[in-house]
């Protein structure tokens, strides 16, 4: 997935094993107590924590200068209050700045504990660098590193900056909540009465953080403030902290400035319009490279979907993915023919390309601008740039229906569209004055299956057999990601990985795949192996558990988690085993059929004999992918349920 | 350390200003020297020509620079290739100017597509390793070749190495360095990189040369030191006459410019590591304990930090409790002395990477610290404060490594003397993991109820004194899971208590668990019997169940040794219809003596059932041909996780 980073935010705190990771703010001193006395107080306060964020403050203020242009002011504050001994580790720090930030100043210190007195050492040495995010070539992100000084239980680390912008489209992002405990957290924002401004909580336990409007002569200054004493940490198949986490979202909606108001981004159609401008000088027209290649990839198609089909193919497979965040240039799509040239582009490149080349064929196509399921925000919510990170083309099908074309996916045919954008809303832009909300539908269970079927036997205490794993949907395309990546003599090492058997020392003999380049088919696996070990044998009687397959098995769901589970997508996983059982072999008792039936969730394993075979079927549905507040119970009682039944074996006995 | 060493060259009286020879360098210039074609992609990559150029010369303001030209061609036959190797980063660190770099794609029916001046980015510090020029090759499709070649001009590196094999293979692989006859380099190659031959012209100028063929991909396994076995070559300047005719960049030189860096202090850096010390109140006892209490307060008050780029006095050091990795070793240093304590400084290199070749006199393996204590024969990681005196980094272990003392031969004249001698290993028996385990059956939850204690000593034990005092409780709840774990699946820490957790006991003192565990997957039903999966209790074992051709030696980091104790106690009116299938004895033998061993021996006594293991593994290096027998043991381990009981009804 490709970015469009659109806010000015303070980072949810974060705390590693070796590092803190944080952002700007700051704030006169707010304690002046004794040091053993903040110690003592803390330390009862919040057991357990190696350290804690004592204040998180941001000033923001925004003014409209004389002559007409505006300024956004950032003031930030933090204090990380370090709670044990032996820790040096909190030394290393880092803060990071956009590239839409003027930095006016930055400073950072230490509080020291010294004969009960705080002693205030100044950090003296910051070194620039840029960062490159994950999967990102180029990013204009920056950084200072520096060290605090005199790191020691009961030292107080403080950051503070200041940060100026001159753009209002940016929103303002405030998180009262990390992955650390937060004493104190704390936003104001001060403007003129000639300007309106709009904003909305987002998260959890947004009732903790308080809201209040003061007023002095025309300025007007609203105040956040909130605490949390629990730590908002992503868990195991977890939607992003962004989900949870407290946090607040400001616009400038708009100013008066000589007797007339001038928008900023207070509706959707603002928002819109700012989108728009990015995109109306790009592919004004349709260069003859684009057309050549459109039309050489489908001549001799009727279809318009056919001939969609193959343009969206053509630009997955050749136009490489390199992410590239470069101020606006993240923002502005490139011409189609220089995407063409380059032969590599980001979302909004493929885009460029995806459009010039659907539009050159006849076909009706556009750009749209959307969030990845990392962010939890919708338009219709609260528009904000900080709602987008995502490009996407949309062909206008035969029958007028948008068809969501993502570039930056391999191995999502038409109409299949990646997990990461499934049930966002996104904005289709129609010209320049009007556009479409589109909500980009849920894949159905049953669009997304994956069946493993085996049948094996026992020999001479060896169970062996051989299997056909088939796939469609998202399951389809990310496990077919992970065999063109590799030499088909290859294939054999990973299939440990991809279709897990219930022993580590499962050893898969031969593999062979479905074609690579057909995404418009079920993919399939066809296997061969052996799984030593497995078979317990006793006095001529054999203990085999027919679950070789153990999906979700060593998925677990801690008793008190509250943030949601997340999957990819609605699911089935089906499971078949086929047991060849020699002649004169006694069958033992075979395992009840175990069945889970909760709204959403569904499970059902069964056993059966024919002739001299003995057959295992097992099903898993999920009908939803997120499941919350009651859900999550259930979800666990399903993982409990289907250990239980994989938790069974039966008993072969010769005679 | 290696800016400790640096020194620049000027020259007292240049030679003659010889024209660049490769300067203009061009695709064309060298012609290709092996035929490539043949030469198959490993995951659709293959390096059709890697040339790397080193022509060393005189400035004209009397400095030793060089140009550096750098060409690679690769074959990309499949989008990850493409992806993988179309994203160029040269690193500009030394650079004085970029003469050229150029680039294109090849695609399979042969057009060209050049990259553009302009499409070449530049990022500053990225990731703080140093200014980069960057850019992406455009064109690039699935079956063509991506080319490109740069020229810098540069400051003259004196030493350094470089690695040639990956983990795809590569065709036609050239190194030419090309300096002054009044210059003497020495490159030395490893792991089978052809060896370099020296030419010379008549005009002065001396050539060494190597080049391969074919260099196979080389692909991580385990129980290896990766890099450490990838062709690379080590290259030093050894003589420069201009200036002398005594070797340069040589053990002795570095002794020389290390005295003034490490042992003398200034007048306030004296008196700040003498208040210090007051305050330090280091206890009058034995000589070991008073070392590790220095270097204990050292580690735990003074953040000691890689990205330090400040140079902070001893004094200032001691006020911001701050320092660079040098400088702690600086400090250190000072208070031994202060205290009279004798000391030797021990630079090695990390064998993971580049083990120390103590035939190869030089600057480039003199990368990492130790202090040796010599009264009580113990090492210290002076700038890691994951380590503790007792406990020497496992990347030192074995390594060879330069030893050297102050001397004095008058109060004018000191310095370092030094020898080259081998670091000691520690044994298995000091890296012990201990666990006593009784064992119940829960029928109602079909569950294993079980009591653990686990006590870990030595290196076992410094994995988790090391950072368990920082680590909050929910990600401890996190973690003990992992590390007690019955198998991947269901183990709940119902409750636990820890001694001797805190970094302070790291090499002194062994870290022990008390766990109550509840494991709820390791019981089965089967008709009327129950099958209890005993050989999950252990935890999971490492494996080296794939069956591939094993390439690299074998090389354990750490030697460890275990010794495990487990009571199941047979629940009422069942009895255990399998004990002997628990009995296991897989051996390797070196010399005729038990290099690693994997046993485990059951016997019923009452009502319970009484398993012995142990597991150890004395010895830390294998070749290649005995990869089966070393690979027969860590599968046994791993064998005994597929154990189960069986329990029959009486």
């Amino acid at each position: 997935m490709t970015t469009m980073r659109f806010m000015i935010s303070n980072k949810p705190l974060f705390l590693c094993f070796v590092k803190v990771v944080i952002v700007f703010f700051c704030f006169t001193l707010a304690s002046s107590a004794q040091p053993s006395a903040d110690l003592a107080r803390l330390l009862a306060k919040y057991p357990g924590n190696f350290v804690i964020a004592e204040s998180v403050t941001r000033d923001v203020n925004f003014e409209i200068t004389r002559n007409g242009e505006t300024e956004l002011s950032f003031s930030d504050y933090q204090a990380i209050f370090v709670l044990a001994d032996n820790a040096t580790v909190l030394s290393e720090s880092k803060e990071y700045f956009n590239s839409q930030l003027k930095v006016r100043e930055l400073e950072a210190y230490s509080l020291v504990p010294i004969d009960n007195a705080y002693k205030k050492q100044t950090v003296t040495d910051f070194t620039k660098a840029r960062e490159a995010g994950d999967g990102v070539y180029y990013d204009d992100l920056y950084t200072y590193l520096f060290n605090f000084p005199s790191v020691c239980k009961g030292s107080r680390l403080v950051t503070t900056s200041k940060t100026v912008s001159s753009d209002p489209f940016y929103p303002v992002v405030f998180y009262f909540g990390g992955n650390i405990p937060v004493e104190q957290a704390k936003l104001t924002l001060t403007f003129p009465d000639n300007v309106v401004v709009s904003h909305r909580m987002f998260g959890y336990d947004t009732t903790s953080v308080s809201f209040s409007k003061t007023k002095k002569g025309r300025y007007n200054t609203y105040t956040w403030s909130g605490s949390s004493s629990k730590s908002y940490l992503a868990d195991e198949q977890s939607p992003s902290s962004r989900y949870f986490t407290p946090h607040v979202i400001i616009n400038i909606d708009g100013y008066s400035y000589k007797g007339k108001y001038n928008k900023i981004l207070g509706s959707l159609k603002d928002l819109y319009d700012w989108d728009y401008s990015k995109i109306t000088s790009i592919n004004t027209e349709i260069s003859p490279e684009v057309k050549y290649i459109a039309d050489s990839i489908t001549a001799n198609l009727e279809s318009s979907r056919e001939k969609v089909r193959q343009i969206y193919s053509w630009v997955q497979q050749n136009i490489k993915y390199v992410a590239i965040e470069d101020g606006d240039n993240g923002l502005v799509p490139r011409q189609a023919s220089l995407v063409l040239q380059r032969r590599y582009g980001d979302c909004k490149d493929k885009s460029s390309l995806l459009t010039a080349m659907i539009r050159s064929v006849g076909l009706n196509s556009n750009f749209a601008w959307v969030g990845t399921r990392k962010l939890p925000y919708k338009y219709t919510d609260f528009p904000a740039l900080s709602n987008s990170n995502h490009m996407i083309a949309v062909w206008w099908d035969e029958h007028n229906k948008p068809v969501i074309l993502d570039g930056t996916t391999l191995y999502h045919s038409l109409g299949e569209i990646p997990s990461a954008i499934q049930g966002k809303q996104c904005i289709i832009e129609q010209g320049p004055d009007n556009f479409m909300l589109y909500e980009i539908p849920v894949s159905k269970a049953d669009e997304n299956i994956s069946t493993d079927s085996v049948w094996i036997s026992i020999e001479n205490g060896l169970l062996k057999g051989h299997g056909k794993a088939t796939f469609t949907g998202e399951p389809k395309s990310e496990i077919m990601a992970s065999f063109e990546a590799i030499d088909s003599a290859r294939y054999v090492n990973i299939l440990n990985k991809l279709i897990p058997k219930a022993s580590n020392k499962c050893k898969y003999t031969t593999a062979q795949v479905s074609a690579l380049d057909n995404l418009d088919q079920p993919f399939t696996i066809t296997y061969d192996f052996e799984l030593p070990d497995y078979v317990t044998t006793n006095s001529g009687s054999s203990y085999v558990n027919m679950n070789i397959q153990r999906f979700m098995n060593d998925s677990q769901l801690k008793a008190d988690r509250w943030i949601p589970v997340e999957l990819e997508t609605p699911f089935i996983n089906r499971f078949v085993s086929v047991l060849q059982v020699p002649d004169n072999t006694a069958i033992g008792i075979l395992p009840e059929i175990s069945i889970f039936n909760q709204p959403g969730l569904n499970f059902r394993q069964q056993y059966n004999r024919k002739g001299n075979t003995v057959i295992l079927t097992s099903e898993i549905t999920t009908l939803n992918r997120s499941f919350s507040g009651e859900e999550i119970s259930r979800f666990r009682d399903m993982l409990i349920a289907l250990n239980k039944a994989y938790n069974k074996s039966i008993v072969l006995s010769g005679n | 350390m290696k800016r400790l060493l640096t020194i620049t060259l000027i020259l007292l009286s240049a030679g003659l200003l010889a024209q660049s020879e490769y300067e203009t360098y061009a695709w064309n210039t060298v012609p290709p020297r092996n035929q490539t074609d043949t030469i198959k992609s490993v995951d659709g990559t293959v390096v059709l020509l890697e040339r790397r150029i080193t022509e060393v010369y005189v400035s004209p303001n009397d400095i030793l620079e060089e140009i550096f030209v750098f060409h690679k061609k690769i074959k990309v036959e499949s989008h990850q290739a493409v992806n993988e190797q179309n994203k160029i980063y040269i690193p500009v660190h030394n650079v004085i100017d970029f003469i050229k770099i150029e680039a294109r794609f090849i695609s399979p029916g042969g057009k060209i597509s050049n990259l553009k001046a302009e499409s070449i980015k530049e990022v500053e510090n990225l990731e703080n390793k140093g200014n980069f020029r960057t850019f992406v090759i455009e064109g690039a499709e699935v079956g063509g070749q991506i080319e490109y070649f740069y020229i810098l001009r540069k400051k003259l590196n004196p030493y350094g190495s470089v690695y040639i094999q990956e983990d795809v293979p590569k065709g036609d692989v050239q190194v030419i360095y090309a300096y002054p006859s009044k210059l003497g380099f020495l490159i030395k190659s490893y792991n089978g990189f052809p060896d370099f031959v020296l030419s010379s012209d008549d005009k002065g100028k001396n050539y060494l040369k190597s080049n391969a063929g074919y260099i196979p991909s080389l692909r991580t396994e385990a129980y290896a030191y990766y890099k450490a076995n990838l062709m690379r070559y080590e290259f030093t300047l050894a003589y420069n006459n201009y200036v002398s005719s005594l070797r340069q960049y040589s053990w002795s030189k570095a002794c020389s410019n290390l005295y003034p860096n490490l042992i003398v202090l200034k007048k306030n850096e004296e008196s700040a590591v003498r208040s210090w010390i007051k305050k330090l109140n280091i206890p009058e006892r034995d000589l070991s304990t008073k070392v590790r209490y220095i270097e204990n307060r050292i580690k735990s008050e003074i953040s000691i930090s890689e990205d330090m780029n400040q140079d902070l006095d001893l004094a200032e050091i001691i006020k911001l409790k701050q320092s660079g990795k040098h400088d702690a070793l600086r400090l250190l240093l000072a208070i031994l002395q202060a205290e009279n304590i004798r000391f030797e400084i021990v630079l090695t290199s990390d064998m993971e990477v580049q083990p120390f070749d103590p035939e190869f006199n030089c600057f480039n393996f003199l990368d990492t610290y130790l202090v040796h204590i010599p009264e009580i024969n113990a090492y210290i990681a002076p700038s890691d404060p994951l380590y503790r005196m007792g406990i020497i980094p496992s990347i030192c272990q074995g390594e060879f490594a330069l030893f050297m003392h102050p001397i004095s031969y008058n109060e004018e004249l000191n310095t370092l003397a030094y020898d080259i001698r081998q670091i000691p290993s520690a044994t298995c028996y000091e890296n012990t993991d201990t666990m006593f385990q009784v064992i119940n059956v829960d029928f109602d939850q079909a569950e294993l109820k079980v009591k653990s204690r686990r006590a870990f000593y030595g290196d076992v034990a410094r994995n988790f004194q090391s950072f368990w005092h920082y680590t909050d409780d929910k990600r401890k709840a996190e973690i003990l899971p992992l590390m007690f774990n019955m198998g991947s699946e269901n183990t709940h820490i119902n409750s636990y208590s820890v001694i001797n957790e805190k970094p302070e006991n790291i090499g002194l003192n062994p870290i022990i668990w008390d766990l109550d565990i509840t494991a709820s997957a390791l019981v089965e039903n089967a008709g009327d019997d129950i099958v209890v999966k005993i050989g999950e209790t252990i935890g999971t074992q490492s494996e080296l169940y794939q069956a591939t051709t094993r390439k690299l030696p074998i090389k354990i980091d750490v030697l460890r040794n275990y010794y495990r104790n487990i009571v199941f106690n047979i629940p009422a009116g069942y009895k255990v219809a399998n004990p002997t299938d628990l009995n296991m004895h897989v051996e390797m033998l070196n010399n005729g003596k038990t290099s690693c061993i994997f046993t485990s021996e059951s016997k019923i006594v009452g009502n319970q059932l009484i398993i012995i293991s142990k597991e150890y593994y004395s010895e830390s290096e294998y070749p290649v041909s005995r990869y089966e027998e070393f690979r027969s043991v860590i599968n046994a381990a791993a064998d005994y996780n597929k154990k189960t009981l069986i329990l029959k009804k009486i």
